[in-house]
């Protein structure tokens, strides 16, 4: 947190030495950003927060944790692959998830899903690239997710 | 505004349905409704407010 806002602050400062009114406006153009997302983002957590304190702990940790097995990975590659939603709060919500149980092979193949596949997004990808091309493109990356999946858990169990 | 709201508007009334949630949870005393919004969502919300502005800030200046 403390990188962010330094960094953040750095570069507010190198842009206003720059050039003051550009990073007027791109300050407020991040931030009018941050407030459109921020329904969605605000929904997210809701849904989130609701699931995982109605979700008990055993059956989070049985079905999407370490011991879970193939079936976690399967479920996450599939819950990442239907889901729309960017990275930066993919990660805090993978990081709610992993407190909550979730083992880290098990995020893998859901980071890596919900930014390689997009089952939702198949018809735009269809008008612009073509059907072949779309479906070859989501089948590997699937397939890429659960093996990823795989090699962390082989890097984690040893 | 009109436009924000019909862009969001199912979003803004479910976010509604749950502060109406929460504040009812804390004024009837409802141990459910309090220990969602104390245990999960709180924390969670200040984290993300914390770090999200900022990172947009990066994303804007880097957009001009």
């Amino acid at each position: 947190m403390e990188v962010l806002t330094i960094i953040a602050v750095i570069c507010t400062v190198i842009s206003l030495v720059a050039d003051r009114r550009k990073t007027w406006q791109g300050v407020s153009r991040g931030l009018i950003m941050f407030l459109n997302l921020l329904p969605a983002i605000l929904m997210v957590l809701i849904l989130v927060s609701i699931s995982l304190f109605f979700l008990p702990e055993e059956f989070i940790r049985d079905n999407l944790g370490e011991e879970a097995g193939f079936g976690a990975f399967l479920l996450a590659a599939l819950l990442g692959s239907v889901s729309l939603i960017p990275g930066f709060i993919a990660y805090p919500l993978s990081g709610m998830l992993v407190s909550g149980g979730v083992s880290y092979p098990v995020i893998s193949v859901f980071i890596t899903t919900l930014m390689m596949v997009g089952i939702l997004t198949i018809p735009v990808e269809i008008r612009y690239f073509g059907a072949r091309v779309t479906i070859v493109r989501n089948l590997l990356f699937f397939v890429a997710a659960i093996v990823i999946g795989g090699c962390m858990a082989l890097i984690y169990s040893i | 505004m009109k436009k924000f709201t019909g862009k969001n508007l199912i979003n803004l009334v479910l976010i509604a349905l749950f502060t109406v949630f929460t504040v009812g949870s804390f004024l009837i005393d409802f141990k459910t409704g309090e220990a969602i919004f104390r245990e999960s969502f709180s924390p969670f919300v200040k984290e993300m407010i914390m770090f999200l502005p900022l990172m947009f800030i990066l994303i804007g200046l880097g957009d001009v």
